[in-house]
């Protein structure tokens, strides 16, 4: 079976400023793919490579293992694909069911509207005009409009974003029912947790380039830490010397322990230390995870971590 | 693939939907309604009949009926097509659009058919005007071919606005449309006959395609300042293929930012 994606040492850049280094990633049929990085990483670039939105050298993208030129390779799968692009909108004086009928129409096989609309919970939007509509509704009309044609690849770049709790469980519902009926997807998302929920696959990109692929408990493993936050009259360094710690240091009363694996740490902490109060812990988010890895990455000393670490509290 | 057979059948009723989603959209936006199709022929009521009856020797309420439909003609080709290819590629639909299997050509396909409906009813609206209560009196032939030649005159207006579209992002394209439309109308003679010009300004009007269009058009009427329709032809032509190029230039710098 041929890869629903292939990309092989993929560069690109806007006016010198490289943005995709020698990008080479196979994406399986059937399977959920998630592009996590930072802001800047690459990763809507990235899709609008694949999608034909921006240009590239040829022969370095294939779909469905349809190389050739560019254009003619994508004129024969477009219809296979649908996508919900970031920061797209559509006009504000279209009626939903009029827009999802119009783009049923560009595909030979769409799926039946009603059911569409029944999956997506729209049913008492249809007549209303988009402009009309609050910002959860309108991710999940752009939805329809990227599953109306039924593709069998499915670019979802950051599909949750203003989309409140309630509506989000319905993108998750959709997407675990398309995986169910072997769709290839690809998912872009700042959330480990929405990547941790759905993906197969997590792809970590970071300045162009591939920094993780792997399963999401392994990528987890590699870059959630949690952060103890307490008060306690021990030492800095003292905490630091804790298994698993990789920074610790002050904020008001309080201190603020980063751990890899907090059951570990906080085993021995609270083991040897009985001034321990007010504990809490605290998941950080990928952005403040990404941040930690680039900086220890480009500097190997952990004093300059913990340097970060503070910086990015104050920020908060 | 899927057999072209099936394909066919559903292109056409997909160039349907498209054609009446955009069209309705005009339809709901009075901003653009109201001024499109009330401005000209409001115009041609005051200027063209009821201060301007007597003008030229009573022939003006037929000469301005023919200018103001080039200047009535002008808005849903620079407004209804430019504007809103403009607004679509400012918020992200015309993306959207691009991605699907959507023919190119049937997204323009549809802007056009919108604003060549709107030139018709502003057309018709003129026509009746200026039968009914400006006594213009021509022949069969000449109705019908004032008529073609109007419609037919959307065209580099079109091509104007989307090089605009493609050249200028969103809001900004409405006030650059503006700042072509109004003067370039005013200077071509649309409003003020260009015969009351003086000789440097009717030389200047050249430059511009309204008064190329609107010269074509007063040929019919034998009204126009008598240069040969040859240059108006090739103006039009010249013109609307440098916006073209302009916008297909434009459009692909927009893709690659």
């Amino acid at each position: 079976m041929n890869a629903a994606i292939a990309i092989e040492s993929l560069s690109f850049g806007y006016n010198n400023t490289p943005v995709l280094n020698e990008l080479s990633l196979t994406i399986e049929q059937g399977k959920l793919t998630c592009l996590l990085g930072s802001n800047g990483a690459g990763k809507t670039t990235l899709i609008n490579l694949i999608l034909g939105r921006l240009a590239c050298q040829p022969d370095t993208i294939a779909l469905f293992g349809n190389k050739g030129t560019k254009k003619q390779s994508l004129s024969q799968v477009k219809h296979r694909i649908g996508a919900m692009l970031q920061n797209s909108t559509a006009p504000e004086r279209a009626k939903v069911s009029e827009l999802i009928g119009l783009f049923s129409s560009y595909y030979p096989t769409p799926i039946c509207a009603e059911s569409l609309i029944a999956q997506l919970g729209l049913e008492a939007i249809t007549n209303k005009r988009f402009g009309q509509l609050s910002g959860g509704q309108k991710q999940l009309v752009l939805l329809a409009l990227a599953l109306c044609g039924d593709p069998d690849l499915l670019f979802l770049d950051e599909p949750s974003v203003g989309m409140d709790v309630e509506v989000r469980r319905t993108l998750w519902e959709v997407i675990t029912r398309l995986k169910a009926r072997g769709k290839t997807i690809v998912l872009t998302t700042h959330y480990l947790e929405e990547a941790d929920a759905l993906a197969d696959r997590v792809v970590v990109l970071q300045q162009g380039k591939i920094i993780a692929d792997g399963t999401p408990t392994e990528i987890k493993l590699t870059f959630e830490h949690k952060k103890i936050k307490a008060k306690t009259r021990q030492s800095l360094p003292w905490l630091e010397a804790l298994p698993n710690v990789i920074s610790a240091n002050m904020l008001g009363q309080y201190v603020e322990v980063m751990s890899t694996n907090t059951e570990h740490t906080l085993k021995h902490w609270l083991n040897t230390d009985s001034s321990l109060t007010d504990l809490t812990i605290v998941t950080t988010d990928l952005e403040q995870a990404f941040r930690q890895i680039t900086h220890s990455q480009n500097n190997k000393a952990p004093a300059s971590v913990i340097q970060i670490n503070h910086t990015t509290t104050q920020q908060l | 693939m899927y057999p072209l057979s099936s394909r066919f059948p559903s292109s056409m009723a997909s160039l349907k939907k498209e054609c009446a989603l955009d069209f309705n959209m005009a339809l709901r936006e009075p901003a653009f309604i109201i001024p499109t199709l009330l401005f000209p022929l409001m115009f041609y009521f005051f200027f063209g009949l009821l201060f301007g009856q007597q003008g030229m020797n009573g022939q003006m309420p037929t000469f301005l009926m023919v200018t103001y439909g080039v200047f009535g003609i002008m808005s849903p080709a620079l407004f209804g097509f430019g504007a809103s290819v403009a607004n679509d590629r400012d918020k992200g639909w015309l993306a959207v659009k691009q991605v699907s299997p959507m023919p190119p050509v049937q997204f323009m396909f549809a802007k056009l058919y919108s604003a060549m409906v709107f030139a018709c009813a502003i057309i018709i609206g003129l026509f009746c005007l200026g039968a009914l209560f400006g006594e213009v009196l021509l022949t069969r032939t000449q109705w019908i071919s004032l008529a073609i030649t109007l419609l037919a005159g959307t065209l580099p207006f079109c091509a104007l606005g989307l090089a605009v579209a493609f050249l200028v992002k969103g809001n900004a394209a409405v006030a650059v449309l503006n700042l072509i439309y109004l003067p370039s109308a005013f200077l071509s003679g649309l409003w003020i006959p260009i015969n009351y010009f003086p000789q440097w300004l009717q030389y200047i009007a050249n430059i511009f395609p309204p008064f190329h269009l609107s010269q074509l058009a007063l040929k019919i009427i034998d009204m126009d300042i008598g240069q040969p329709i040859v240059i108006h032809l090739l103006a039009l032509l010249l013109s609307t293929g440098a916006f073209i190029a302009v916008a297909i230039w434009g459009y692909k710098k927009s893709q690659s930012q």
